[in-house]
């Protein structure tokens, strides 16, 4: 028996906590890599992503009624973010509306090279994603080397 | 890309290892369907390798073997505790009276997994990071014949369900918003203190809407988001387990670990006293003296003023949520089937039950007709506590742990085979 909850459930949105995201990064990052080297790849990692930056501002939530607009970033994501974008070449972020409305602009750019649509934007991807999981894989370490150690241990 | 060998032999290496553990033989269908899900990691990982060539890009494929160091290094610790679930040590009598609990709890996909520990940390494994649905039991070595400290297992069902439901619900961000705005106030109270360790944030309005402004603050709600969450889990092994989760969480832990606290987990007093009013809600009576059997880990020291403040407003951003967290968890697990302890006839009814458990265990008999885990549970503490069974010539510890182990084979048995009244 699953018990009962009246709270709608969302879709997955970018959180830096997700402990999927490191890889989830390397692997649009390995995808796009291979894009820009002209060998086929199947873009699964790279159309995920894309789905978790724009369910970040956008929800569909059944029975309450249309697109739900309004940003699930919480801080911590929104650092993580902030930084990765420094890899994006002349796209300086500092304000937070800004870099919401850069992540629209990434997630377009994601679904546009997830269709192999010509965009020559593969690298600046790239990078950006590397960035990302670099990001989240630290901040993950961070949470878990606050673990008591034993002494005798090297 | 000669370093490229290195990270082929070391996944090669990982995957005939799970190759070998996929041919044990293991008590129950988890374990294996564990394996299966460490396995598709491991298979990305070969998938992603197999992408990497001389023409790639160096960054990429350096990310893509730190990653895989990484969950070579998270994963393999989870090959040790499948291969140790099927240890004769394990007190396999646990196990499916847990699972059943899971499922009530979780849903039908809930799949548990319970090993024992060459590490004194309770429970150490508890959100696995790819392996959703999963939740690992891991109990210390020397105590994984002990039924006592079951009722810890409540506290693991709290991070599945933490994470299969509140971190994806409408709960979640309306949660999160709390714990950011209780900070922001609290900045806004100490702003000199703020400023003395930020001077160059100018203005209050920055905290929300600059960057830098809020990588300021930004680890203060990481450690109220993960405190939180702490709290959560406690508040479900205690509604699931009652008075005898508390015993149990004493039992492993007081009067507390030494050394500096974790900023990510409330320090000890401030997680028993949540605990004692989580409780009091619920309708369950603590120990009367519970609060004082134990003591709180080091705090940061003021040399460190930065993290002392950060963690300040982590602390009661935490502490702010708790009372609704309590409200939450309880309202989550409230189904027919738990015990219930929220009215003064159920109390009743489960004061009855666990008298009645405690009176066959002082005949050291197992009980019949116990009905649910959690009571024959708390009647094994009350029994533990009032150093009974007397047996000549036996240890009262071994005969009680002999009877609740008995206790619950007879209570699988009579939910396997329900009376026809």
């Amino acid at each position: 028996m699953k018990l009962h909850i009246d709270t709608p459930t969302l879709r997955p949105w970018l959180r830096a906590l997700e402990p999927s995201l490191p890889m989830l990064a390397t692997r649009a990052a390995v995808e796009l890599d291979a894009q820009r080297r002209g060998i086929p790849a199947s873009m699964d990692a790279v159309r995920e992503l894309s789905e978790l930056l724009k369910n970040s501002f956008e929800q569909e939530i059944d029975g309450v009624g249309p697109r739900q607009s309004t940003s699930l970033l919480d801080p911590n994501t929104i650092v993580l973010v902030g930084r990765a974008l420094e890899s994006i070449p002349n796209r300086r972020v500092t304000k937070i509306a800004e870099l919401q409305q850069m992540m629209h602009e990434i997630a377009e750019w994601l679904d546009q090279s997830a269709d192999n649509s010509p965009s020559g934007r593969a690298e600046v991807l790239r990078d950006f994603c590397l960035a990302l999981a670099k990001g989240a894989s630290a901040h993950h370490r961070e949470l878990r080397d606050e673990k008591p150690t034993n002494r005798y241990r090297r | 890309m000669q370093p490229l060998v290195f990270a082929r032999y070391r996944l090669t290496a990982f995957q005939e290892e799970l190759a070998v553990l996929e041919r044990a033989e293991f008590p129950y269908p988890a374990a294996e369907a564990a394996l299966r899900k460490i396995k598709d990691v491991f298979v990305k990982h070969a998938r992603m390798l197999d992408m990497l060539d001389q023409g790639s890009d160096l960054n990429t494929v350096n990310q893509v073997c730190q990653q895989q160091l990484t969950d070579l290094w998270d994963y393999l610790p989870f090959l040790g505790f499948i291969l140790r679930s099927t240890n004769v040590r394990n007190a396999f009598e646990i196990y499916t009276p847990l699972q059943r609990l899971a499922w009530n709890v979780l849903g039908p996909k809930a799949q548990l997994l319970l090993s024992s520990e060459w590490d004194y940390s309770p429970f150490v494994y508890t959100q696995d990071p790819l392996l959703p649905g999963f939740i690992f039991i891991g109990i210390p070595a020397h105590e994984s014949s002990n039924p006592l400290v079951a009722p810890l297992a409540g506290h693991e069902m709290g991070h599945a369900l933490w994470a299969d439901v509140v971190e994806t619900s409408l709960w979640h961000p309306a949660f999160l918003s709390r714990l950011k705005a209780s900070i922001l106030e609290k900045i806004n109270e100490r702003w000199d203190a703020f400023r003395t360790l930020h001077p160059d944030i100018q203005k209050r309005e920055d905290l929300e809407t600059e960057l830098f402004a809020t990588a300021a603050w930004a680890p203060a709600f990481a450690w109220a988001r993960r405190q939180s969450e702490e709290y959560f889990c406690d508040f479900v092994g205690l509604r699931l387990f009652g008075e005898s989760f508390l015993f149990a969480f004493a039992h492993l832990l007081f009067p507390v670990l030494e050394g500096r606290r974790a900023l990510h987990y409330p320090n000890m007093m401030r997680r028993v006293r949540f605990q004692v009013q989580a409780a009091r809600q619920f309708g369950i009576k603590p120990p009367i003296d519970y609060e004082l059997w134990f003591k709180d880990r080091e705090e940061p020291s003021d040399e460190d003023r930065h993290e002392k403040f950060l963690v300040e407003l982590a602390d009661s951003a935490a502490d702010q949520l708790a009372p609704d967290l309590i409200g939450h968890a309880n309202s989550l697990i409230k189904q027919s089937g738990l015990p219930d302890w929220s009215t003064e006839e159920a109390r009743m009814k489960h004061r009855a039950t666990v008298q009645r458990i405690y009176d066959d265990f002082l005949l050291a008999t197992p009980a019949e007709g116990t009905g649910h885990i959690a009571h024959i549970l708390n009647a094994g503490w009350k029994a533990a506590m009032d150093k009974v069974p007397q047996v000549p010539d036996h240890v009262p510890q071994q005969v009680l742990r002999e009877l609740i182990l008995k206790s619950l084979e007879v209570l699988e048995f009579e939910t396997k085979n329900p009376s026809p009244s």
